[in-house]
């Protein structure tokens, strides 16, 4: 039992009866510092991803408000409008807004004088995938100088 | 074997020793739990901080998605459908702690001549967060006027007491619509005027408010079509008892001040002063609520139209 108290040849005496608690406090202490650390950025992290999501909704809505607005006053600009037959819809050529962010517009033509001019705004990211998507309508009539929004309740909310 | 008493080279720690070590160790712990303390302070404060923000963030979000789409109805003297109305406000009831709106819910298309107490919608074309409820909802219906003109054009309310499926007159799917005209004379010279295929909304009377309960403010909202209870939506906010409001709403005109009716509102200021659930250390020293203000503003999409 005492040969293992005797030291190795060749190097210095070390005592291996130690017992104490710093390494074991410490290692707690940064297990406890690490998770609140983890806490907090978790915390900050999800905060952040929230605000970027409102952003991302916020242009998403904006593109689809300027898509309707383009369609509306550029009417003479698709002839397959006033050739739409009641009932039917038909799919405009989209355009992108930068930033990666898109519009794509559809009009619908419930009655002989009335349109219902769709307009989905996308969001997405540098892959393609979409991040937020939001679609408004306006609803319009004709008149011999055009077509115009309704005077009253023109503008529609399709989406949350 | 043999005891030796009195050696310093037996084995165990001397009293000095275990002080110093004991000392030292002590030293450590308080260092650590000094540290534990400050830091769990810190990420306490800020998950607080954090569900402050987005807390106010979210209610800023939900009010002004809920009034963006609120408008008026009128019938224009043009019209010749007998006496003009005064423009009639999605607005009900406009305080500023306060708010009762008419909620659009859906927009569907007729696929049916309309009766004077029935109306159907084309499944297929309907748009919406749910289909009509009868008893719960009501319906604006477009009445066109004059194919030149759309001063004339108008939009006239009705309720919804029932619905069903039924079918359009090309035997397509439809949602049957029972309807109560609260103006029959109304009703009987503008339903001739619907035309096939004219837009419907749907309606559904909310309320958003701010209120009190167990002591704390949060702002809370509740259909009152369906006799609802009010549910709390977002909160805590700041106390008005104990200072400044936790919410306040702003009912502005087309000048940018206060409206004197809620047919005149174009737009709603939203404030939001939203307080930490629980007591925070922050620089100061001592723990206090943390407090954030947030305030935007919402233009009413079908009010910007004269």
């Amino acid at each position: 039992m005492t040969a293992a108290r005797q030291p190795a040849p060749g190097r210095a005496f070390r005592r291996i009866d130690e017992r104490g608690l710093a390494l074991a406090v410490t290692i707690f202490a940064l297990i406890i510092l690490g998770a609140l650390l983890a806490t907090g950025f978790r915390a900050g992290h999800l905060e952040q991803r929230a605000g970027r999501n409102g952003v991302y909704a916020g242009q998403a809505a904006d593109a689809a408000e300027a898509g309707a607005a383009e369609v509306i006053g550029n009417w003479g600009t698709y002839p397959q409008l006033a050739a739409l037959a009641v009932g039917d819809s038909v799919t405009l050529p989209g355009a992108s807004l930068g930033r990666r962010t898109t519009y794509q517009p559809t009009v619908f033509r419930p009655t002989e004088s009335l349109y219902l001019v769709r307009s989905r705004g996308i969001r997405a990211d540098a892959d393609g995938n979409v991040l937020a998507q939001r679609l408004v309508g306006t609803l319009a009539r004709t008149l011999p100088a055009g077509v115009v929004p309704l005077r009253q309740r023109s503008w529609v909310r399709l989406s949350p | 074997m043999r005891v030796r008493r009195g050696t310093r080279t037996g084995s165990g720690f001397t009293l000095v020793e275990l002080m110093v070590g004991l000392a030292f160790t002590m030293a450590v712990s308080a260092v650590v739990y000094r540290l534990l303390l400050v830091s769990g302070r810190a990420s306490r404060a800020q998950v607080e901080h954090a569900a402050l923000q987005d807390n106010v963030r979210a209610g800023a979000l939900i009010v002004a998605s809920e009034l963006q789409e609120l408008g008026f109805d009128s019938v224009p003297a043009l019209a010749g459908l007998g006496a003009a109305s005064a423009a009639s406000s999605d607005i009900l009831l406009g305080q500023p702690g306060r708010i009762r709106y008419r909620a659009m819910r859906g927009l569907g298309f007729t696929c049916l001549a309309p009766a004077s107490a029935e109306l159907r919608l084309r499944t297929a074309t309907y748009q919406g967060a749910r289909q009509p409820e009868g008893g719960v909802d009501s319906v604006s219906l477009f009445v066109e006027g004059e194919a030149s003109v759309s001063d004339d054009d108008a939009w006239i309310r009705a309720a919804v007491t029932g619905m069903s499926n039924g079918s359009c007159a090309d035997g397509a799917a439809a949602l049957a619509l029972t309807l109560a005209h609260p103006d029959a004379a109304l009703a009987g010279s503008a339903l001739p005027r619907v035309a096939v295929g004219g837009p419907v909304r749907i309606f559904e009377v909310m309320e958003i408010q701010y209120y009190r309960s167990e002591g704390r403010s949060w702002l809370g909202m509740r259909s009152v079509s369906r006799g609802e209870i009010i549910q709390p939506l977002i909160g805590p906010l700041a106390d008005s008892a104990a200072g400044p409001r936790g919410f306040t709403l702003g009912y502005l005109n087309r000048n940018d001040v206060p409206a004197a009716t809620m047919s005149d509102v174009r737009s709603v200021t939203i404030g939001f002063h939203g307080v930490t659930d629980r007591a925070v250390w922050s620089g100061s020293g001592r723990p206090a609520v943390d407090s954030l203000a947030l305030s935007t503003r919402v233009a009413l999409r079908n009010m910007l139209r004269p």
